[in-house]
Order: C-alpha cells, then sequence, then structure tokens
C-alpha cells in the first residue's frame, strides 16, 4: 500500500490533536509514516502508533528551535527522498502552511491549503475546502508532483487504530538557506489549562457586548463549566478586553467547534427601557372627528373641560387601553423645564424612570407621525398633538396653543399662583447614567425650532 | 482585488513607509503587483500613501494562475527591479493561503521573516517579533530578506490629500511575461498544479430555534444543549 507522509506537530513530545486526525485522514489514502522534528520527537512515538502511525520518523537537531521553519522543511525533504510517499499532510497552522508550500515547491507538486476533508480519488486524494468565507465548497485534487495537503484542525473525528510505529532515525543535511532566520527569543504563552481554540468541540466568545476586559470572566466561567475555550471578535481585540491570540476570525484563529457559543457579538444591543408601545390619551375634551366633519364648517362649541376623575372613560383604539379620563393624565404630567440633550422619545423615559417619575408623558415637537425626533423639551413642547398611531387627530379646541405646564396636583388646568415648583428635573447636562441607544433609526423632520 | 488594495497589503505599505522614514540612509519603496488592469488602481492607492514608484506586472495569460506560478512571476519581477528587502502582506483577502511570501523567499533564496507584528530594520539587519500560537517569537535576519507583516502591526496611514496630488506624477512601469523571460507554459489556468473538480454553494442556513429569554431562557438553553449531549 502506498505511504502518506504525516508531519507532526508537537509541544517537547506532546502531540497536538490535529496530528492525531491527520493520522485518521491519512489512513484513507494509505499508511500513514509520521515524521517528527526537534526537542522530544521519539517520545511521540507512543500516541503516533495508536493512532495508526505504521513508522515514525524522528530527527533532533538544536537548528530547529534555533531557525524560522527552513529546517523541517530539509527534513521533510529528506523523509520524502526516502519514503517517496503517495501525498503528504501537514496541519494548517500559520507554520505548517509555510512548510508545506516550501516542501512543495522543491519536490515540484502543487499545494492545497486548508482543507476540510479529504477522500481517495482516482488521480490522487480529493480535498474539499470552503472558501470565500464558507460560501463555497470546492473539491480539488493537484495534477502535478506529490499532492502537498494542509489540513484544517477538527476536519475528522479522531479515532484510534494501533499500528506498528517502528522507529527510525532520519539523515537530514540542512541547507545554506536552513540558518538564515534565527530566532533569538521566544515566550511560551501562558497556558490557561482550557483546550486550544482552534482544537476544541465548544467555543465560547465574547464581543463588543461583553463591554470591558473585567466582563470576559463570565465568558470564562460559562467556558470553563463547559470545557470550552474562549475566543473574542475583531471588536473586543481591537478595544485590548481579550488578547489577539484568542481572536477568532478572519485575520485571526479559524474555528469550526461543535458548538459555537456568541456573547454580545453582532451587535445586537438589548434595548429595553421605555419601549412600550406608546399611546398617548387624548388631550382633555376633544373626542374624535372623522373626516366626514372636517370637510364642514365646524360648529363652535363651547366645551368644558372635563374635570376629576372616572367621568369619562376612553378607550384607545390603537392599544385598546382604557383610559379614566382624557384629563386624567395631564395631572400627572412630569414637567422637565429643560433637558439640553437631544434625547429621542425612549431615551427620554428611560431618564424620567432612572429618576424615580412614576408615570409620565412625552410627546413630541412636529406633528409628522412617522418620524421619530428627539423630544427636545422646551417649556412648549407640551401641547396638543395627534396621536401618531392614530388615537386621535389634533385638537382644535381652545387649549392648543397654551403651554401646557402642568403640575404634579393640579387638575390640568391653568396654573394659578403656583410658582417654582418643578420636580423630576434632571439639572446635569449629562444623564449620570448611561441612557440605552434608542435602536429606532433617527430621521430629523425639517426644523422648525 | 476589485482593484482597491486589500487590507492585509495596506499593512505591508504601511511597514514599508515607516522604515523607510526610520531610516537614516534614502530608501526608495516600490510597490510591485501582478494583477488585471484594475490593479493599478491599488497601485495608485499605495503611491499617494507614499511609495515611490510602482510595477504593474500584466499579461493575459497569467489569468488563473496558481499561488506557485504567482510567486515564479513575483520572484522573476523583484529580482528585475532589484531589492534589498522585500515586504508583503501575510496573505490575499480572496485565497487566503498565506504562502506566497514563503514561496518567494525560497525562490529568491534569502531568509523568510513571516508573519511579523512588530517589525524594525537597523544595520542592514531586520528584526521582528511573530506570534505564533504556541509562542511569540523574537526573529532576525540579514538582508535581503523576505517579510511579511500581520494586522496587528499598526493602522496603515490614510493617503493624504497632498499624496493623492503626488501619486499622479510618479513613475508607473508595465511589464509583461516577455519582459520577464517566463514562457507562457508556466503560468497560468492550464498549468497550474492544483485542479478543482467542483464548486458547489453552500446551501442557505435555515433559521434555527430562536429561545426568547423570559426567565427560562438559560433552562431552555441548557435543556437543548443537554439534548445534543454538550453538557
Amino acid at each position: 500500500m502506498a505511504e502518506v507522509l504525516v508531519y507532526v506537530d508537537h509541544v517537547d513530545g506532546a502531540v497536538r490533536k490535529p496530528t492525531l486526525e491527520l493520522l485518521t485522514l491519512a489512513r484513507r489514502l494509505g499508511e500513514p509514516v509520521a515524521v517528527a522534528l526537534g526537542n522530544g520527537a521519539a517520545d511521540t512515538a507512543a500516541t503516533l502508533a495508536e493512532h495508526g502511525a505504521v513508522k515514525v520518523l524522528t530527527h533532533d537537531a538544536p537548528e530547529y528551535a534555533e531557525y524560522l521553519v527552513v529546517p523541517k522543511v530539509d527534513a521533510l525533504q529528506a523523509a520524502h527522498e526516502q519514503v517517496s510517499p503517495a501525498a503528504v499532510l501537514v496541519p494548517s497552522s500559520a507554520e505548517g502552511k509555510e512548510i508545506a508550500a516550501r516542501l512543495a515547491l522543491r519536490i515540484g507538486s502543487g499545494i492545497i491549503t486548508d482543507a476540510v476533508d479529504l477522500q481517495a480519488g482516482a488521480e490522487g486524494p480529493v480535498a474539499t475546502q470552503s472558501v470565500f468565507a464558507a460560501s463555497y465548497t470546492t473539491k480539488s485534487r493537484v495534477s502535478k508532483g506529490t499532492p502537498v495537503i494542509t489540513v484544517k484542525p477538527n476536519s475528522a473525528a479522531v479515532e484510534a487504530a494501533p499500528a506498528a510505529g517502528a522507529v527510525e532515525s532520519l539523515n537530514v543535511t540542512f541547507s545554506e538557506q536552513a540558518t538564515g532566520t534565527k530566532i533569538t527569543g521566544r515566550t511560551p504563552r501562558e497556558s490557561t489549562g482550557r483546550p486550544e481554540l482552534t482544537e476544541a468541540a465548544i467555543v465560547v466568545s465574547g464581543g463588543r457586548g461583553v463591554n470591558g476586559a473585567e466582563n470576559f470572566s463570565i465568558i470564562e466561567a460559562l467556558a470553563d463549566s463547559l470545557g470550552a475555550a474562549v475566543g473574542a471578535s475583531r471588536a473586543a481585540v481591537d478595544a485590548g478586553w481579550y488578547p489577539h491570540t484568542n481572536q477568532v476570525g478572519q485575520t485571526g484563529k479559524s474555528v469550526s467547534p461543535q458548538l459555537y457559543i456568541a456573547n454580545g457579538i453582532s451587535g445586537a444591543i438589548q434595548h429595553r427601557a421605555g419601549m412600550q408601545t406608546s399611546c398617548r390619551p387624548p388631550r382633555r375634551g376633544t373626542p374624535a372627528r372623522s373626516a366626514r366633519w372636517r370637510g364642514r364648517r365646524r360648529r363652535r362649541r363651547r366645551r368644558a373641560p372635563w374635570r376629576g376623575p372616572g367621568q369619562r372613560p376612553w378607550r384607545c383604539p390603537q392599544s385598546g387601553r382604557w383610559h379614566r379620563t382624557s384629563g386624567d393624565t395631564n395631572r400627572r404630567t412630569a414637567v422637565i423645564a429643560s433637558v439640553p440633550l437631544w434625547l429621542t422619545r425612549c431615551q427620554l423615559r428611560a431618564v424620567l424612570r432612572r429618576c424615580g417619575r412614576k408615570s409620565f408623558d412625552v410627546r413630541r415637537d412636529t406633528g409628522d407621525d412617522r418620524r421619530h425626533v428627539p423630544a427636545r423639551l422646551p417649556s412648549r413642547s407640551i401641547r396638543g398633538r395627534g396621536c401618531p398611531e392614530g388615537c386621535r387627530p389634533d385638537p382644535r379646541g381652545r387649549g392648543r396653543r397654551r403651554p401646557k405646564l402642568t403640575l404634579p396636583g393640579s387638575s390640568g388646568g391653568p396654573r394659578r399662583g403656583r410658582v417654582g415648583v418643578f420636580s423630576g428635573v434632571p439639572q446635569h447636562s449629562s444623564p449620570g447614567f448611561e441612557v440605552p441607544p434608542c435602536p429606532r433609526p433617527r430621521t430629523y423632520a425639517p426644523s422648525r425650532t | 482585488m476589485d482593484g482597491l488594495l486589500s487590507e492585509l497589503d495596506e499593512y505591508a505599505v504601511e511597514q514599508a513607509l515607516q522604515i523607510a522614514e526610520n531610516s537614516d540612509d534614502d530608501v526608495e519603496v516600490t510597490v510591485l503587483t501582478v494583477g488585471p488592469e484594475d490593479a493599478k488602481d491599488a497601485l495608485r492607492k499605495a503611491l499617494s500613501m507614499g511609495a515611490d514608484k510602482a510595477i504593474h506586472v500584466e499579461d493575459d495569460d497569467l489569468h488563473g494562475t496558481d499561488a506557485i506560478g504567482t510567486s515564479l512571476v513575483l520572484a522573476k519581477a523583484i529580482e528585475k527591479a532589484g531589492y534589498d528587502l522585500v515586504i508583503s502582506g501575510m496573505a490575499s483577502t480572496d485565497g487566503t493561503m498565506g504562502v506566497v511570501p514563503a514561496l518567494l523567499a525560497e525562490r529568491l533564496g534569502v531568509p523568510q521573516v513571516t508573519l511579523l507584528s512588530e517589525v524594525s530594520v537597523e544595520d542592514g539587519i531586520v528584526k521582528g517579533r511573530r506570534d505564533g500560537d504556541v509562542a511569540s517569537e523574537q526573529l532576525q535576519a540579514s538582508l535581503p530578506a523576505v517579510v511579511s507583516v500581520t494586522d496587528q502591526s499598526g493602522e496603515a496611514r490614510y493617503p493624504s490629500f497632498k499624496g493623492i496630488m503626488a501619486a499622479k506624477k510618479k513613475p508607473v512601469q508595465s511589464w509583461d511575461l516577455s519582459d520577464l523571460d517566463i514562457e507562457a507554459d508556466e503560468v497560468g489556468l492550464e498549468n497550474a498544479y492544483t485542479v478543482v473538480e467542483s464548486a458547489a454553494e453552500r446551501p442557505a442556513r435555515t433559521a434555527g430555534t430562536i429561545v426568547k429569554d423570559e426567565g427560562e431562557g438559560g433552562k431552555q438553553l441548557a435543556e437543548f444543549l443537554a439534548s445534543q449531549k454538550f453538557i
């Protein structure tokens, strides 16, 4: 049977999981022959033999730790000459791809990177790749020379298949290029005890919504309870909340776990404050008028404003809510003297709730129904307007132009003799707490103010 | 691709310009690209960022070249242009193979110092820091060398208006395969080393279950995970 070279990715003798997946895939194509290089290479033989390696070629030299990439390419080229394999499989890490590419050039072969599956085909191994941000799946094969294929982690389930695992040593002569790039210092990553991000079966990620480096401890706690790895989106990494090594994405790590839990990613901010459908009861004394009426000459009739509760129950046609009286709400209308911010209605409601107002009514400045304009509130803002949902039209009565500043405790009439008693006023120019963003699109009416 | 300078290449141009600014000698920054007609826009953007001259390798026979063929064309063009240091981005944004810098180093016979998050050049030695997934390494190589930088290396500068105006006067050379002494049977789609047998669009994802959290959301999620045997 043909032999397949598998490059072993190990750290001081501990074989990493993607290599074991490679051995499983190599068994589909032929007999796996593993190549382990560097410090601890001989210790990998036991694990490799359990997973199907028929032979393990080892070589240890200081060059592997001291120089970048090229010594390993020299060793793999020597192994290729010794074994003459049907294919060469390398794990698809950054270093792995470089090793595979240089080897392919030297032996005159083609290279396929980031394969997610491998099948034996009539003219050679066929590799499945997921390209263009996983929008297309392609099957390709190498048409010239020994196929060199790099395979992504988590592409196959690891299957144990005990095999001989005979250890042989490899004869390697390093080329001139081997000593080109010197590694002058190395800082190993602190191991967190969690699985490696690209190899984990479950990944828990945090993004912009996590809102701070200290909150990532929640993400980490969830990850630890699931035995998962922790990832971060680019927004979180750019903000400095989590290191770049945990970034998941095109310029970070590419993960394909079985379960991916994304927290606070893709920008869905929960906006809960003040988002009830507003139904504003009509101003006192004005029933809805139909279109038929508007055309006629209106009879002017003095209408006594309704006073006192419970006299004229009114049902909002839009929400179906019953209001005790149209004038009822005026009594409890909060008074805002000045709000220097441009806030939308929802944000203003959030501010008022936060200030402790129990009920309030926020009205818009212009009469345009469908636009969502900030509720800037000078004194003239609380005036009669039509309900945008069509509860009632603009009032045309006497009270239309008067500024409606009412005090709690008043019955809704003009303010007589009471001065300066306003409550619930945010006096500061900034709210002092976070005003939630309003998700509705802000479009502005042509300014009349 | 698409005639714009790709984001990963912007970082490379930025680092090249920073090396040129920080060095004592006179450094000339040349930008080189292999591509169809609209690759000239990428060159113009790089020139407006501050590069000195541009070279555009363009030929109809180059259509469909794979990574190995591209590295051949680039290597010949770089040798013809003359260089002390080659800087590139870490990968292309379409293929995202990330192997061309290594292939270039192999073909040119110079050291490769790739996937750097920081790079500096002093006294004919290029130094950098490469962040791998196991360890973070400090690398060093003597010039000439091939360097590739990642997106962690620092934000690219925006071209200033003066730069955009000056870019119109900077020279852009155009070469084709015969200028580089490359035969047509070494590059192109038919001579690629790999063959794509089939390509299928991934089917759109079916909508999953959406769990609304009304206090019971955590329990529903836990039940779902248990049913899928994750916990």
